[in-house]
C-alpha cells in the first residue's frame, strides 16, 4: 500500500512553492529542506529585504522570482511556506489563500486567537488548505510513544513533566526580537509551543492551567506550567519548563503505570524504565520502522504538499494549530509571576 | 541624568550590572548587545534600553555613545572583538568625554599558575600560555593607556564568577557528575570566587567613585574558601557522594603545552596517507591519478607491495582504551592556582565590602538551580530521569 503511494506520488507534478521570510529559519532549515524534496520546485522568495533574499539565493546557486511583496509575485505559485516573525502570520496566510496559494505557516499559527479563527474563515472560502509547521511532530520516536500511548501499551498515565531550556537562542537575521511586542509572547511561544502543540495531541485540552513565568512587562525568558487533564481519579497532572536563560537537560517524561517512560528530543530513543524492574533501562522501537532518511522540516513540507495535491489533512491543521493558541492564550490569561530571588538577605541581584 | 552604557549586556556579568543600576532609578541604563539570542532576560523587562551595536564599527559605537556619561565593558568574543573593538570603544569613549570608564579583565592576567605574590594587585602581570589571559592583559594595557590618555578608566579583576546561574558552577556539577572533574589534594587548595551580584557591585562602585587612574582592583567574596568546599556545596546535586581524586603529576602531564617540530617526512607520509588520499580521491583527476599508483604498487612483487604500504602509511596503531571517563584537565589545573586574591586595595579605595557572603552565594544558587530542574515540584522524581 505504501510502495503503492509512493508510486502515486511520483506521478504528481513539482509543487511550485514560494518561501515568504527570507530569515535564518528559512536560510538553515526551510530552504534546505525544500531544495532536497522531490515533490517541491521551488519558484520565489518573498522578503522586503530583496538584496538579502537574492544573496541567499545565490548562495543556494537559485534563480528564483525574488519579490518583496506576495502581489509583486508574477510567476505561478501553488503555495507557500510563511517563516516570518510571527505577528505578520495572519495577513501574510490570508493573503496568500486570497491569491489561491495554499500556505504552511511556521509555527505559530497567529499572533492571537481571533486571527487564528480568520485564517481557518479564509481557508474555507478559499477551498486552498492551511498547515502549520509544527515540524517536531515528525520525529519518529515522538510517533512511537503516541501509537503506545494510544494501544495502551504503558497503562495508566500518572503525571508528566518536559523541560527544554537553553542559555539564549539563535540570533535572527531581521533582529525581531529587539521588537519585543513582534514576538506575541516569550518562552512559552518562541519555544513551548512545539512541546505544547505535541502534548494537545498527546493528552487532549487540559482543564486547569497554572502558568509562572518570570516577564517584568516584556516577553517571559522562563516559564513552568502545571496542568490537570481529566477530572477525578483518572486525571493527569503535567508540568512544563521552558527557559531561554538555562540550559536544561531536554524531554519528556511520564510517570506511567508500566513505569517510567522517557522521551529526549533526540528524534529516535524511547526509553522505558519498568518499576518492577528498577536496574532495567529498555530502548523501544518498532521491528520495522525505519526512520526516512528526510530531514523532519523536508517530511513537513511534503506533507504540505501532499495534502494539497490530494486533498487530505496535513500533519497539522490550522485547526490544531488554533488549539495551541487557545492553550496560549489560555495559560497568559492566568499568569503568575515566578520567584525569581534568590538571595537569602543582602544580593541585589538574581 | 547620568547615562551609563553596558557594553556586553547579556552576559552574566553584563546582565548583573544593568539590573543592578536599574534598581537605583538615578541613572538611565542602556544595555549594549551583539545580538539579539541571548538577551532574552533583559528583553523580559521593558524598562530597559536595548541597543544592538557590533564593537568593531566606530559609527555603531559612536552613535550608541551619545549622551553616554559612564561605560561598562563587560563584551567577550573573537580576539578582534575583544582587541581592535575594545580600542574603537576606548577612543570613541574619550571622543564622546565620557566620565569613567569600566573594564572588567581577569585574574588569568596573571597566569595559571600565579606568583604567590600576586594576592596584591601589584604582582607581575604573565599570562604564561593561557590564550585567554594574554588577551586580557593586551586589553588591560590598552585601558591603561587611555587612563593616562585622559579617559578616566578602572581595571576590575574577578575570579571565579559564582552566584545564581553561574556557568562555572553549572559546569562544574556536570563535571563531577560524569567524573570529568577530580579534587586535588583532598581539595585542599585554594579557590578565590566572587558572586556576581558583589561584582556588581564593585562595578558600581568604581564607576561612580573610582579615581580613574586606570588602577587594577581584585574583586571578591573576601573569603578564603577551597575547592573542597565549593565541591561539597554542589556535591548534594551532582547523585555522588564524593569527586574523584586526581594527582598533581597528572594535570601538568595533561595541561602541557606539546612542542611543535616539524618533520618533513612525517608531513610526506601524511599527504599519501589513506585518509588523504581518500578526501583526494573525490576529485576526478585525481582519483584516476590515485588509481594509476596504486595499479603500480599492485603490481610489485607480494613482500615489495607491503613494504610500500607499511613505508608509507606505517603500523597498525591501536590506542588504549580507558576505562575512565576523559578528566577536564584543562577545567581541574584551576585548583593549582593556589593564590586567594585580596581585595583590599578596592575596600580601601572605594569602600567595597562584599553584600553576599560565600555561604549566601551557594545557597542562594543550590535554590535557583532546584528551582530550573523542577526539584522544588512534584515531578522531582521523574524530571531526574532527564538529569
Amino acid at each position: 500500500m505504501k510502495n503503492d503511494q509512493q508510486q502515486f506520488e511520483k506521478t504528481l507534478p513539482p509543487f511550485k512553492l514560494a518561501i515568504i521570510g527570507i530569515g535564518k529559519i528559512s536560510y538553515g532549515s526551510h530552504i534546505p529542506a525544500a531544495l532536497s524534496s522531490p515533490l517541491v520546485k521551488l519558484v520565489g522568495f518573498v522578503d522586503p529585504e530583496t538584496g538579502r533574499a537574492q544573496q541567499i539565493a545565490n548562495e543556494f546557486g537559485l534563480s528564483v522570482e525574488i519579490a518583496s511583496s506576495i502581489t509583486d509575485m508574477k510567476g505561478e505559485v501553488d503555495g507557500a511556506l510563511i517563516a516570518t516573525p510571527n505577528h505578520l502570520h495572519a495577513p501574510l496566510a490570508i493573503e496568500c489563500l486570497q491569491n489561491g496559494m495554499h500556505a504552511l505557516i511556521e509555527k505559530p499559527l497567529a499572533s492571537t486567537v481571533q486571527e487564528g479563527l480568520d485564517i481557518i474563515d479564509m481557508e474555507k472560502q478559499s477551498g486552498k488548505r492551511v498547515a502549520v509547521g509544527y515540524c517536531t511532530r515528525f520525529y519518529p520516536n515522538f510517533q512511537l510513544l503516541k501509537d503506545l500511548l494510544d494501544e495502551g501499551y504503558f497503562g495508566t498515565v500518572k503525571k508528566f513533566a518536559y523541560q527544554f531550556g537553553t542559555p539564549g537562542g539563535w540570533a535572527t537575521f531581521s533582529n525581531y526580537l529587539m521588537k519585543r511586542q513582534h514576538i506575541g509572547g516569550g518562552v512559552l511561544v518562541v519555544t513551548g509551543t512545539h512541546f505544547l502543540d505535541r502534548m494537545l495531541h498527546l493528552f487532549g485540552f487540559p482543564d486547569d492551567i497554572q502558568l509562572k513565568d518570570d516577564s517584568l512587562g516584556g516577553p517571559e525568558a522562563n516559564a513552568r506550567m502545571f496542568m490537570k487533564f481529566g477530572q477525578g481519579a483518572e486525571h493527569i497532572l503535567g508540568y512544563v519548563h521552558f527557559s531561554k536563560t538555562t540550559a536544561l537537560p531536554s524531554g519528556l517524561v511520564l510517570d506511567t503505570e508500566k513505569g517510567h517512560v522517557l522521551l529526549p528530543d533526540n528524534m529516535k530513543d524511547l526509553v522505558l524504565y519498568p518499576h518492577d524492574q528498577p536496574d532495567l533501562a529498555i530502548n523501544l522501537s518498532r521491528i520495522n520502522g525505519k526512520p526516512s532518511p528526510a530531514s523532519q522540516f523536508q517530511q513537513q513540507i511534503e506533507d504540505f504538499v501532499l495534502s494539497c495535491q490530494l486533498n487530505r489533512k496535513p500533519m497539522v491543521s490550522a485547526e490544531e494549530g488554533l488549539l495551541s493558541l487557545r492553550l496560549l492564550e489560555k495559560a497568559y490569561q492566568h499568569r503568575e509571576a515566578l520567584p525569581d530571588t534568590w538571595y537569602e538577605k543582602n544580593g541585589r541581584v538574581q | 541624568m547620568r547615562r551609563v552604557a553596558v557594553f556586553g549586556a547579556s552576559g552574566f556579568a553584563g546582565t548583573a550590572i544593568v539590573e543592578r543600576l536599574l534598581a537605583r532609578h538615578d541613572v538611565e541604563v542602556l544595555a549594549i548587545i551583539h545580538s539579539d539570542g541571548s538577551a532574552w532576560r533583559l528583553f523580559r523587562r521593558l524598562d530597559i534600553t536595548l541597543q544592538q551595536v557590533d564593537i568593531i564599527s566606530r559609527q555603531q559605537v559612536r552613535d550608541a555613545l551619545k549622551g553616554v556619561t559612564h561605560v561598562v565593558n563587560c563584551t567577550r568574543g573573537t580576539d578582534n572583538v575583544m582587541l581592535h573593538g575594545l580600542s574603537i570603544l576606548l577612543e570613541e569613549a574619550k571622543q564622546a568625554g565620557v566620565q569613567h570608564f569600566v573594564h572588567i579583565s581577569s585574574v588569568l592576567i596573571y597566569g595559571d599558575k600565579p606568583s604567590p605574590d600576586s594576592v596584591h594587585e601589584t604582582a607581575h602581570t604573565d599570562p604564561q600560555t593561557n590564550a585567554y589571559g594574554i588577551l586580557k592583559l593586551k586589553q588591560d594595557q590598552f585601558v591603561q593607556a587611555a587612563a593616562r590618555a585622559g579617559l578616566p578608566s578602572t581595571i576590575l579583576c574577578p575570579p571565579n564568577i559564582i552566584g545564581p546561574s553561574s556557568y562555572l558552577l553549572s559546569g562544574l556539577i556536570n563535571m563531577i557528575k560524569q567524573d570529568q572533574f577530580g579534587l586535588l589534594d583532598e581539595g585542599n587548595t585554594a579557590c578565590a570566587t566572587v558572586d556576581v551580584a558583589n561584582l556588581a557591585k564593585a562595578i558600581e562602585l568604581a564607576l561612580f567613585n573610582g579615581k580613574g587612574d586606570g588602577t587594577r582592583y581584585f574583586v571578591t567574596d573576601n573569603y578564603n574558601t577551597t575547592w573542597a568546599e565549593l565541591t561539597d556545596y554542589l556535591l548534594p546535586l551532582t547523585g555522588k557522594t564524593k569527586a574523584i581524586s586526581i594527582r598533581k603529576q597528572d594535570i601538568e602531564r595533561h595541561t602541557q603545552v606539546p612542542k611543535v617540530s616539524y618533520n618533513p617526512l612525517a608531513s610526506i607520509k601524511h599527504l599519501v596517507g589513506s585518509n588523504v588520499r581518500e578526501a583526494l580521491r573525490l576529485d576526478p583527476m585525481l582519483c584516476k591519478i590515485d588509481m594509476f599508483f596504486r595499479r603500480i604498487v599492485a603490481k610489485l612483487p607480494g613482500h615489495l607491495e607491503e613494504k610500500v604500504r607499511l613505508t608509507v602509511e606505517g603500523p597498525t596503531s591501536i590506542a588504549k582504551v580507558s576505562h575512565e571517563a576523559p578528566i577536564n584537565w584543562q577545567f581541574c589545573s584551576a585548583q593549582m592556582r593556589g593564590v586567594f586574591h585580596s581585595c583590599d586595595l578596592l575596600q580601601k579605595d572605594l569602600n567595597y565590602t562584599p553584600d553576599v557572603t560565600f555561604h549566601e552565594s551557594m545557597q542562594a544558587y543550590i535554590k535557583w538551580h532546584n528551582s530550573m530542574r523542577g526539584y522544588d515540584t512534584e515531578f522531582a522524581s521523574i524530571l531526574k530521569r532527564l538529569a
